[in-house]
């Protein structure tokens, strides 16, 4: 008798067309970490839209002052008004469009401090991953040093001795937070050093220059941008509270921590100054915190496999 | 540059002269202990090692696990810096070259690692972990046509140059660590267990490729491994290492026919083997474990295990001996016995 295709399907049971629960749990637990990463992608979008298109979208321009209209409540309390729908600060500026200037500053600073963090903290952990002695000890004792001094401190310090400039800031930051990347390669190098393909590169006569900056940083490249993502988001904590303590970004440029400390003063009666820019700050960092991790879960080899 | 030498324009050395001139080579290892990394000891990887390779010679070199057979193999390359010795390399001592004149030297002795997983950057393509040194040594802008025709010479087609390690099985990820290794036309092959880690039926063809792309290049080969039955397989003369030192080198025939080492016969004895007609060997077991290379034995490193030891064999260190001709010994079953 012969059997058609459509009757073989039945006669598989049906414990073996489904996946395991271990695999099904797996299955689950990325698409949930997927989700969370969708909707990190689309608060970073929206963040990166507001910077670029800041011109467009701010109703008002972020400086003017209308002593006349000061403090007035967003759209959603009593006395709101379309005209600003999230109120104005102060000097009768419109805090919506002070928020969409301030993540042009925020975004700015905080993805420019990483790269100045990145740069030189990998570097310096390449070199003392790969080459140990005293290279090692030297990058070693300054982590260590670096870590060991007050973060606010020293960039407090140096924003005082260079002079509180957007590009000062940049720079305050980076310097102070290259340990955390200089200790991720120096470990990850130490590793890969040992690994046969890089004894490989050596024993076919490459360069020490090619093989770390070639055969290694490869390899690296991966955990280095998880870390990047998630400091961007401390960046940006830490620019708010350098202009919170008055040495960041100056008035009347409209930045996050700023308006956080403007506000401070009427938090009793006029409570959204202040609160507004936090949500900001709190979305946007929420936002590329959960695209770091969605951005480990894929880079990380063994859960790709699974 | 008066190191740089052109690879196709060197004459190639006599049949019968030493490519490789191994001389009482010594790798200890410090131990470091303590707060301050005091060195309290030392692990004597390889302690006086000497052999040479012929121009087109296959050199196995065979031991148990631990016994420094693969430290030899990447010291050669000074991938570790020796203890003491000389390694000449067409009459020029490796050890004492300079950064840049040992990366030439490098090109021309090529190393196939054991394992095919970590031997390849995961993040390269084939093109890149074939061609890389070829690229950067030779300056040839036709060097993808390079990578091409080695990948075809080891069984490997045009469209696998564009992939990634991951997407190949471990005998073709072995495949890409031999195409890589020919791919500078070396004048030696380091084999460092390179079949160890495949699949018994897959080690076959690997072998038989190796087999002939020795045939075909013409290269000498030093073939590390623990299986002496791949060893007979596809080396001319065996060198056999116990803790750290060689007490056996003979003609691939003469070794495994009538071994002298007590060592090497117990190694010949534990390979089972289907002979019809052949005389029966006799057993010989070993017992106990290697000792350690960090404190050896005194005297013949192998007295602790030897079935044949004799008094003199705890306090006095057998010397290499030529016993018959071309079969050297160290032991002192076959050697006049000083009793001073």
């Amino acid at each position: 008798m012969a059997i058609r295709l459509e009757d073989t399907k039945e006669l598989v049971p049906e414990s073996e067309v489904e996946a395991p629960p271990s695999r099904a749990r797996i299955v689950l637990r990325k698409m949930w970490h997927l989700r969370m990463g969708v909707f990190g992608v689309a608060l970073l979008v929206l963040l990166v839209i507001m910077a670029l298109f800041a011109p467009w979208i701010a109703t008002h321009d972020p400086f003017e002052q209308d002593i006349l209209e000061r403090l007035t409540p967003p759209v959603f309390l009593e006395d709101g008004s379309w005209e600003h729908w999230l109120g104005t600060d102060q000097l009768g500026r419109d805090v919506f469009s002070r928020i969409v200037y301030g993540a042009r500053i925020s975004l700015t600073v905080g993805v420019c401090a990483v790269v100045v963090s990145a740069v030189i903290g990998v570097i310096m952990g390449l070199l003392a991953g790969y080459f140990g002695g005293w290279v090692d000890a030297v990058v070693d004792f300054s982590v260590n040093a670096m870590l060991a001094f007050p973060f606010i401190l020293l960039a407090m310090t140096l924003v005082i001795v260079l002079g509180a400039s957007m590009q000062n800031i940049i720079l305050a930051l980076g310097i102070s937070n290259w340990p955390i990347f200089a200790r991720v390669a120096r470990i990850e190098t130490r590793k890969l050093r040992q690994q046969e393909f890089v004894i490989a590169a050596r024993a076919q006569g490459l360069n020490h220059y090619r093989i770390i900056f070639k055969h290694i940083l490869n390899n690296l490249i991966a955990a280095i941008l998880v870390i990047a993502t998630v400091e961007v988001a401390r960046s940006i904590i830490r620019e708010t509270f350098l202009s919170f303590l008055g040495l960041g970004i100056q008035p009347p440029t409209p930045s996050w921590g700023l308006m956080l400390a403007e506000g401070r003063n009427y938090i009793l009666t006029v409570w959204w100054l202040s609160t507004l820019p936090g949500v900001a700050i709190f979305l946007s960092c929420l936002g590329i915190n959960l695209v770091g991790d969605a951005m480990r879960d894929l880079l990380d080899p063994r859960m790709r496999k699974a | 540059m008066a190191a740089q030498e052109e690879q196709e324009g060197e004459a190639a050395p006599g049949a019968g002269s030493p490519v490789l001139d191994v001389r009482d080579l010594k790798m200890h290892f410090p131990l470091r202990a303590g707060v301050l990394k005091r060195v309290v000891g030392f692990v004597y990887a390889v302690d006086g090692v000497s052999f040479e390779i012929k121009q087109g010679e296959t050199l196995g070199l065979v031991g148990e696990s631990g016994c420094g057979k693969s430290t030899v193999g990447r010291v050669l390359l000074k991938l570790y810096d020796p203890t003491s010795g000389e390694v000449l390399f067409d009459g020029r001592n490796i050890f004492s070259l300079d950064e840049k004149e040992l990366n030439q030297v490098r090109q021309r002795i090529q190393i196939i690692f054991q394992d095919p997983f970590a031997s390849l950057n995961p993040r390269l393509k084939v093109k890149e972990i074939v061609g890389e040194a070829y690229r950067v040594h030779t300056v040839d802008p036709n060097w993808e046509a390079h990578v091409e025709e080695v990948l075809s010479k080891v069984g490997l087609q045009r469209e696998h140059m564009d992939r990634f390690p991951h997407e190949f099985s471990g005998g073709q990820r072995q495949r890409i660590g031999i195409a890589r290794a020919l791919a500078l036309s070396p004048q030696l092959v380091i084999a460092d267990e390179a079949v160890s880690a495949l699949d018994v039926s897959i080690q076959a063809q690997v072998i038989n490729l190796l087999d002939s792309l020795k045939e075909e290049f013409g290269f000498s080969f030093l073939f590390i491994s623990h299986d002496l039955s791949v060893v007979e397989h596809i080396a001319d003369r065996v060198a056999v290492m116990y803790l750290g030192k060689i007490v056996e080198i003979a003609s691939d025939r003469d070794l495994y026919q009538t071994p002298l080492h007590p060592y090497t016969e117990a190694l010949i004895a534990a390979v089972p083997r289907a002979e019809a007609g052949g005389k029966a060997r006799r057993k010989t077991i070993l017992r106990g474990d290697v000792p350690s290379p960090i404190n050896p034995p005194s005297g013949c490193r192998f007295h602790t295990r030897c079935p044949k030891v004799m008094d003199h064999c705890r306090v006095q260190e057998p010397q290499m001996l030529e016993a018959k001709p071309g079969h050297w010994v160290a032991c002192h079953l076959h050697g006049p016995i000083n009793d001073d």
